[in-house]
């Protein structure tokens, strides 16, 4: 109602022309979308408010009529959602091992120089969901495997409070299995992991950055990530690679594997219960690793492990670091925005974690022998080989079967998870506008702790998200930074639960 | 130096209340499955334990452990009409003999009614949740088809039920068959 009233008023203040520019801008509002009436009402209130905002910062109404044109929606809501599309062989678990309150979630941050204005972020993501139609969509069971089913309404952007990842809730017929959010400068994506994985959310949250920042003003650009939302989805960046791009290898191997060990920490009952941050400078990082004579992934991982094994008092058994590989780099061929990663497990005993000076190397080593083509191939292909053996298999009998090894081995099988997004590029244009990225994992439901990491600029930022209130891995993981040089700037949410 | 101004804000929203309700009512339904059988055991009597226990069932599925995905409206009333048509059969038939063939299709035209009224609410968004509307359409078809093979004569009930449902089928082969066919190669994929 405050709304409706509020552009009475400044609908008022136009002169004849404007007021006729105005109307004719909403009438292409209403002729974009064939939705119910009410999605239609929140689409347009989209667009009053965004340009009330920008005629409000002094642009024209003819400008900012121009800029937040109707032909930004494209066809998007005004087709049928018919479109559907089977899970992709990595998603394909994930259905499957969810329970509630436990969902496998991932956060991808931007922070921007200024605050984020809300009413041009959310028609920012009006116009770029089109670009993206397999992120509109919900997950339903089939007879054999689930699958996403789009949905055509309006996706709306909430203000972020309390911890990051929390579950979606993806039960009812026009829900959503990501959501987008902003808090003072930050503008966050979240996803449930079916849609895609790191590779392909980062592609998202960059175009709709970029969106954003074309409506207040910067240039149109495109380029490193950043898509046209102008133009139609490509049809290779919706399918599954993991059965178009399967090697031809006959070689296979399994995914099962001894339990790891496992941090101390009473398991916390919402997870995750607190996110640590630790803000690197890149330069200071890269500088340290290079002395070691290894990787920053090497690096971050030889401190997590020596935190890791000052965060237990077990000895026996071994830890066991999870290490998901991005598939796109053996196949450049690979434009899909869905899951394209497989992983591989580096593994330690504690008596070997020491100093890292020992560690490094060993870390080092089973990073490039365990992220080779070839080992990639044969997980790939036992991963295609599992999916087609079982495809006939009702989900009625799958689906139990599935929660039970997952629950066997899915989760215990790892001590902790490092995902490295690597050095994040957006368009020179653009980058005035930047302060950094982040990449914040959602926990498991055994390991205490999940690392990601992502680095923009000057910036690297290790996320830390935790299943226990427990603060002695991340504090022992400064205290190793700090001791290596590499003082960190740490942030955390407020504990939560 | 690292120059990137990160916050969150002091939010801890949430409290664990519900969490433990959910973790007490879990562990005295389960009690309760396993009490049921053992003192209908040694009471004797009627087997009134199974439906006490199938309603615990129902219960714990529905209330204490929902399904995560798809637990819409349309899926709600499948399963509260399939659990009624359950546990009215299990009355008839352990406790009080001689009123199933009444009941039963009362309930069963009764969720059909509900349902394509709850369908045709929404009917875009429902367009893509038509399985339990298709599926009770069938059960519906075929518990008419079995009573009037099995029945001399058919009361009030069944007829309204068997009326009911052919109309349901043919109105919705005609109106909804592209949305039909499209549900059903989604649900049976094997990709």
């Amino acid at each position: 109602m405050k709304a409706k009233k509020a552009f009475q008023i400044y609908l008022n203040s136009l002169t004849e022309s404007d007021k006729a520019l105005v109307q004719s801008f909403l009438k292409g509002y209403w002729e974009h979308c064939d939705l119910p009436s009410d999605e239609i009402k929140l689409l347009t209130g989209d667009a009053k408010a965004a340009l009330m905002y920008l005629t409000g910062t002094g642009l024209s109404t003819e400008e900012a009529c121009k800029r937040l044109g109707s032909e930004n929606l494209g066809g998007f809501y005004a087709h049928k959602a018919i479109s559907w599309y089977p899970l992709d062989d990595a998603a394909k678990v994930y259905p499957l091992s969810i329970k509630a309150g436990k969902m496998p979630i991932f956060r991808l941050s931007c922070y921007l120089k200024d605050d984020v204005v809300p009413e041009i972020l959310q028609i920012a993501l009006d116009f770029t969901i089109k670009r993206f139609p397999s992120f509109a969509t919900i997950i339903r069971k089939g007879i054999f495997w689930h699958y996403l089913d789009s949905v055509k309404r309006r996706f709306p952007v909430m203000k972020d409070f309390g911890v990051p990842c929390q579950p979606l809730k993806i039960a009812s017929v026009g829900s959503q299995s990501f959501r987008v959010m902003y808090y003072k400068n930050r503008i966050s994506a979240e996803f449930f992991h079916v849609l895609t994985d790191g590779s392909g959310g980062m592609m998202f949250l960059k175009t709709l950055v970029a969106e954003y920042l074309h409506l207040l003003g910067a240039p149109k650009v495109k380029g490193c990530g950043v898509l046209d939302i102008g133009e139609p989805p490509v049809v290779t960046e919706l399918s599954n690679d993991f059965e178009r791009l399967c090697p031809k290898t006959k070689k296979s191997g399994g995914f099962a594997g001894p339990a790891a060990l496992q941090m101390g920490g009473r398991l916390s009952k919402n997870t995750p219960c607190k996110v640590v941050q630790l803000v690197y400078d890149t330069q200071e990082l890269l500088k340290c690793a290079h002395n070691l004579g290894v990787s920053v992934t090497a690096l971050t991982l030889s401190m997590m492990f020596l935190a890791n094994r000052s965060a237990t008092e077990v000895n026996n058994g071994m830890l066991q670091f999870q290490v998901p590989v991005n598939m796109r780099k053996f196949f450049p061929e690979s434009d899909s925005l869905r899951n394209f990663s497989m992983y591989c497990s580096i593994d330690l005993s504690p008596s070997e974690v020491n100093k890292i000076e020992e560690v490094a190397p060993k870390v080092a080593q089973q990073l490039q022998q365990k992220t080779t083509f070839a080992e990639m191939s044969v997980m790939m292909t036992t991963a295609r080989r599992l999916v087609t053996s079982v495809k006939l298999v009702p989900l009625i009998i799958k689906a139990p079967i599935a929660r039970i090894i997952y629950g066997f081995l899915g989760d215990s099988r790892f001590s902790n998870t490092l995902s490295n997004l690597g050095k994040i590029e957006m368009p020179a244009e653009l980058s005035d506008y930047i302060q950094g990225f982040d990449f914040i994992l959602g926990t498991c439901v055994v390991s205490r702790a999940s690392c990601s990491m992502c680095s923009f600029g000057n910036n690297t930022v290790l996320s830390v998200s935790k299943n226990t209130k427990d603060p002695s891995f991340e504090e022992r993981l400064a205290a190793i930074s700090e001791e290596l040089g590499i003082r960190p700037q740490i942030v955390e949410t407020p504990l939560y639960g | 130096m690292a120059d990137i101004r990160i916050e969150y804000s002091d939010k801890t929203k949430g409290s664990l209340f519900l969490f433990w309700m959910i973790k007490v009512l879990k562990m005295l339904t389960f009690m309760g499955i396993i009490i049921c059988p053992v003192v209908n055991y040694y009471t004797g009597g009627k087997a009134w334990s199974v439906i006490a226990d199938v309603s615990m069932i129902f219960f714990w599925m529905e209330f204490l452990a929902p399904d995560i995905l798809e637990n819409n409206a349309m899926r709600q009333v499948f399963r509260v009409g399939t659990f009624a048509i359950v546990i009215n059969t299990l009355i008839g038939l352990l406790l009080s003999p001689g009123w199933l063939g009444f009941v039963l299709p009362i309930i069963g035209f009764s969720t059909l009614i509900i349902s394509v009224i709850l369908f045709l609410s929404n009917l875009e968004r429902h367009r893509n949740c038509i399985m339990p509307l298709l599926l009770e359409t069938l059960m519906a078809l075929a518990g008419f088809f079995v009573a009037n093979a099995v029945e001399e004569t058919l009361n009030w009930p069944i007829i309204t039920l068997g009326a009911l449902s052919f109309t349901i089928a043919i109105l919705g082969l005609i109106v909804f068959h592209n949305d039909i066919w499209t549900e059903l190669k989604k649900r049976l994929h094997i990709k």
